[in-house]
């Protein structure tokens, strides 16, 4: 699934936005700016199109649940949209796929009705829904669910892809493996649970004998986690774990490198970052992570170097594995590991417009004009050249 | 403790230099790891270019850089591996200055003309490993009018070739082009060290270091760079 371009309408801060995404899109803004509404966004969008909308299948996504009549726009100056409305356009060959869906969120907490839907291949209609079909279908489930397998043919496989998106935004404590994950998840919990088991699941040795995780050799991630001479995962034992912790069923266990070889602590003592980092390697190169996702606050806990680091190698391995990433930041280094000049990798600006509150999404391109400043993203962005800043001194 | 600052081509560079230096003076050092911004292109921030860009950007005010926070930076290193005498047209812009018109109104890494002069292997002055330290050095050291002179170092063919100098006998350590690739990680181990992938990973590296300390002597015999570098620390520190 290659996304080519997603439209919001009606939707909290999104009156009316369309953007083209790449493999990895950085969204930057002022704190309020709507960054966060624009991943919710795609949630109710993948909801929509291969499930329903209703508190469950948003929570299992990782969207804050809020009064009904929050999620609709209701800017005073604007007209009001009567319903939610979505679109989403992605490449399957050499097919253009669309899909359409206008939603009413109800006043209650019941599932949002369907008030129409429809998927177009090269514009030609293949499925659709609307008040005047002459099928009726259930109003409160997607397209994905009631379509049949004729109708949608192959084009169903592609649109599976979007099933799983969710919003990651993994916290400390879950993942030093001290508190439960509320959204739990397999590979990996929106906010960190069952992370040992998914370093587990994705360390093994090629056939060298040389240890990898995932696609990279371990030598590679002791890069970022650099005060570690290596890391395993294991059953806990009483000796590296402090009694008065819960755990889960696996620990991250570390050697540090100066410490001695049998030496082993946990997650629970390492530094915060470094967990972090190894988090989101785990789910950009998971096999069961999802293919398109979001991760909030994708620099929490980082050092400036070690943020820019990392979202240099996460860009390499999403683009490898042709995923689709959303994520937020507030760190300027995170700007400097992103390489521009390549298609792949999109910087967006959030700015609420000064006329109405109306979010607005601009995507930042890399013009010759610019690269001649000779200045680093980072510095352009805090002097306030991409906009996405907050207006202080 | 002494402060030292590093420009390197990259990370691995430092950690040499670093070990190297601790194991010369015989104690501690505060490291700091000096970098220039990338600019947009993701380009000049580290390797080479950013070596040389990070002289450009702070030549002149290097004085007030070193003086202007405390700790004081006692010392600054730079480095560039010599193989970039061989293979980058753009540290021999000045050689060719009569042939272009854009020369010295633009900084090389920064040039864009499409018929530019230089060829490589340049002939407009001394090769061999003497003529090469000697270009890159009066290239980099041409940025620094003030009062203090960074050590500029120009390991041959790159740091890599200290490793092979601490491990092995040859005559020619410094005249091996791309020891690493050539060398070091040619076969799956070198004397015994796994390389996984050929790739030069910090741990890997940390393998290499601690032999290239032990045998120093051999490195500085085999290698005039090293023997400069432990003239130049002993010197000044
Ligand atoms: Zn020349």
């Amino acid at each position: 699934m290659i996304i080519e371009s997603i439209s919001v309408k009606g939707f909290k801060s999104l009156n009316n936005v369309t953007f083209e995404p790449g493999n990895v899109n950085v969204f930057i803004g002022a704190n309020g700016a709507g960054k966060s509404t624009i991943l919710e966004a795609i949630g109710v969008l993948s909801a929509a199109m291969t499930d329903r909308v209703d508190n469950s299948s948003l929570d299992r996504k990782g969207i804050r649940l809020s009064t009904p009549s929050l999620y609709k726009s209701s800017f005073r100056d604007t007209k009001k949209n009567p319903t939610i409305g979505f679109q989403i356009q992605w490449k399957d060959g050499q097919d253009q796929i669309t899909y359409d869906v206008n939603l009413n969120n109800p006043n209650d907490d019941s599932a949002w009705r369907y008030h129409s839907e429809a998927l177009y291949r090269n514009q030609e209609k293949l499925w659709g829904r609307s008040g005047n079909s002459q099928v009726q279908y259930d109003n409160r489930v997607g397209m994905l669910m009631l379509a049949q397998e004729v109708q949608l043919g192959i084009i169903k496989a592609s649109a599976e892809q979007l099933k799983d998106y969710a919003i990651y935004q993994p916290s400390t404590p879950i993942l030093r493996g001290i508190s439960p994950d509320k959204y739990q998840a397999t590979p990996l919990g929106l906010c960190g649970g069952r992370l040992a088991e998914a370093i587990e699941e994705l360390l093994h040795t090629d056939e060298d004998g040389d240890m990898k995780f995932g696609d990279l050799y371990i030598d590679e991630v002791l890069e970022l986690v650099d005060w570690a001479a290596n890391f395993s995962v294991a059953a806990p034992k009483k000796s590296s774990i402090n009694s008065a912790v819960p755990t889960s069923r696996r620990v991250i266990e570390f050697q540090d490198k100066f410490m001695r070889e049998k030496d082993r602590f946990t997650a629970y003592d390492a530094s915060e970052g470094s967990l972090y980092v190894l988090f989101l390697l785990c789910l950009a190169m998971h096999e069961k992570s999802p293919n398109v996702f979001a991760v909030d606050n994708f620099d929490q806990a980082m050092n400036p170097r070690l943020a820019r680091a990392t979202t240099r190698l996460f860009c390499e391995i999403i683009k490898k594995r042709n995923k689709t990433a959303f994520i937020t930041t507030h760190n300027p280094l995170v700007l400097d590991g992103l390489k521009l000049n390549d298609p792949a990798v999109r910087l967006f600006t959030v700015e609420r417009s000064k006329n109405d509150g109306t979010a607005q999404i601009k995507r930042i391109e890399v013009t010759d004009e610019l690269i001649s400043l000779d200045q680093p993203l980072s510095r352009l962005w805090i002097n306030g050249r991409l906009g996405g800043v907050p207006n202080l001194l | 403790m002494k402060t030292i600052g590093f420009v390197c081509e990259g990370p691995r560079d430092s950690d040499m230099l670093e070990a190297v230096i601790r194991h010369i003076l015989n104690e501690d050092i505060t490291p700091l790891y000096l970098q220039p911004e990338a600019s947009l292109d993701g380009e000049n921030g580290n390797g080479w270019k950013g070596v040389w860009t990070w002289c450009l950007k702070n030549g002149n005010t290097l004085d007030q850089y070193m003086q202007g926070a405390i700790p004081k930076i006692d010392m600054i290193i730079i480095q560039m591996d010599g193989d970039v005498f061989r293979k980058e047209r753009e540290v021999h812009c000045a050689c060719y200055a009569d042939e272009c018109a854009a020369s010295g109104e633009v900084f090389p890494l920064n040039c864009k003309i499409e018929d530019c002069p230089v060829v490589i292997p340049c002939g407009q002055h001394e090769a061999g490993i003497s003529g090469c330290v000697e270009y890159l050095q009066n290239l980099l050291l041409s940025y620094f009018p003030g009062q203090y002179i960074p050590v500029c170092l120009i390991p041959c063919d790159s740091t890599d070739a200290w490793i092979v100098a601490a491990f092995d006998d040859f005559e020619d350590s410094e005249t091996i082009a791309d020891p690493w690739n050539n060398i070091i990680s040619k076969k799956k181990d070198y004397h015994g060290i796994r390389v996984p992938g050929h790739k030069k990973t910090k741990t890997v590296y940390d393998k290499f270091i601690p032999v290239v300390c032990q045998n120093w002597e051999s490195v500085k015999n085999r290698c005039s760079q090293a023997a400069y570098f432990d003239h130049a620390i002993s010197a000044v520190l």
